[in-house]
């Protein structure tokens, strides 16, 4: 029988918190963590529009050059995504210092690892995504309830403040509420 | 087959001061010795054959000589950015840029090998659709370009005709400089996403027996962020006037 998971977070709180922070691009590659704040994008959030890339690698591009022109735009991916962008991560916010946020999912997450260290996860994808952000430098913040998007803010101040990458991870499925 | 002067210099000499250029590695070179301070190539003939080629560098390398001369190299301005060391970002990149800037007129200059390393992006670009963008690549058939001139893995495939069945509005190739320098205004001005594959001359390769590789700079690596964080700056202050 499989395992289901109560979920600590919702779209609902997920689309808030990018409507708090004034946020007006989503650029993605859907992520099966976060498939209910994509099917929420899909229906039309006022103020948000929803920009579908055929990979994650242009998610980052897309995303910095709205960035550039003046927009504020959040990346949503699932983890292999973002091993996936990894050179253009490089490029653009390592080497370019172009400000991103990014909200990655932490696919493949077993759920006997909920609420655990997902260092520990037994999922290779889930277990090494800390350690390879610790490695490139880029900050982490994990999302396990939805209080924990009050962390939004902060990610803008420190991309801004810092000229580079920061990524919320979100740990669990989200509500589809 | 036109030279890189006459496909960079059309784009530099036509897009525009209110325009931004996104630019390939390949691309960036050039435009970096033909520009000039004003960014406009002014006075660079575009004449086509290796000839052309030469007179034309010859001409942008004597004006930096000139009394008044700006240097060459890296006055973008704000308004040109290079996609470096980044191949296959230049599509997403101006894709970005294009939806933030809808009043201003957006010119990527891609290479063919960068792009086949993101050819999804052309459906990327054609689903979001954006009116002010003009797409171009530099078909060389080559990466490496003037220095190994390794062959790019495209014989046969028609980026144009990628371009047109991802969903652009208009794509087009053209092989002749002459007619690139009369078609520029029209297609700058078309409703996009506008695609042009353009048949380019490979530049003479350099490296060969004895050749030594000189260490890259590091404003190669430095460059796309200083370019990055002027455009913002301009397009901000611009937004604020």
């Amino acid at each position: 029988m499989s395992a289901t998971a109560t979920s600590r977070i919702s779209a609902s709180a997920a689309v808030a918190a990018l409507q708090r922070n004034g946020v007006d691009h989503v650029v993605t590659v859907p992520d099966w963590v976060q498939l209910s704040l994509h099917e929420r994008l899909q229906r039309g959030v006022p103020g948000i529009r929803l920009l579908n890339t055929t990979n994650e690698n242009q998610c980052i591009t897309v995303a910095a050059g709205l960035t550039i022109g003046g927009r504020k735009p959040v990346l949503v991916m699932q983890n292999q995504g973002l091993y996936n962008g990894l050179n253009t991560l490089r490029a653009v916010c390592l080497d370019a210092h172009v400000p991103l946020v990014f909200m990655v999912g932490q696919f493949g997450r077993e759920y006997a690892n909920l609420g655990q260290d997902p260092r520990q996860s037994r999922r290779t994808m889930v277990r090494i995504m800390e350690p390879l952000l610790e490695a490139i430098g880029v900050p982490f913040v994990r999302i396990e309830t939805d209080a924990d998007f009050d962390g939004l803010e902060d990610a803008y101040a420190r991309a801004e403040r810092e000229r580079g990458a920061v990524v919320l991870l979100v740990g669990a499925p989200m509500g589809w509420c | 087959m036109m030279n890189m002067v006459q496909a960079c210099g059309v784009v530099a000499q036509q897009r525009g001061d209110n325009s931004i250029l996104v630019a390939t590695m390949g691309a960036m070179f050039v435009f970096d010795r033909i520009e000039g301070g004003n960014g406009a190539a002014s006075g660079v003939p575009l004449v086509g054959g290796t000839a052309g080629l030469v007179i034309g560098l010859g001409v942008a390398k004597l004006k930096t000589l000139l009394p008044g001369g700006s240097p060459p190299g890296g006055a973008t301005g704000g308004s040109r950015i290079s996609s470096v060391p980044l191949m296959g970002g230049a599509a997403g990149l101006g894709l970005g840029l294009a939806l933030a800037q809808p009043q201003r007129r957006v010119v990527i200059v891609d290479g063919d090998a960068s792009l086949l390393m993101e050819l999804g992006s052309l459906v990327t670009v054609a689903q979001a659709a954006p009116r002010n963008l003009l797409h171009a690549v530099i078909r060389n058939g080559t990466q490496f370009t003037g220095l190994a001139n390794l062959q790019s893995p495209a014989a046969g495939f028609s980026f144009a005709e990628a371009a047109r069945n991802a969903g652009y509005r208009h794509a087009e190739r053209i092989d002749d400089g002459a007619q690139w320098a009369e078609r520029f205004p029209a297609l700058l001005a078309m409703e996009g996403p506008v695609f042009v594959e353009l048949g380019v001359d490979p530049l003479p390769q350099r490296a060969g027996e004895g050749f030594a590789q000189t260490e890259m700079p590091d404003e190669q690596f430095e460059r796309m962020g200083r370019e990055a964080l002027a455009m913002q700056r301009r397009l901000l202050a611009a937004e604020a006037a």
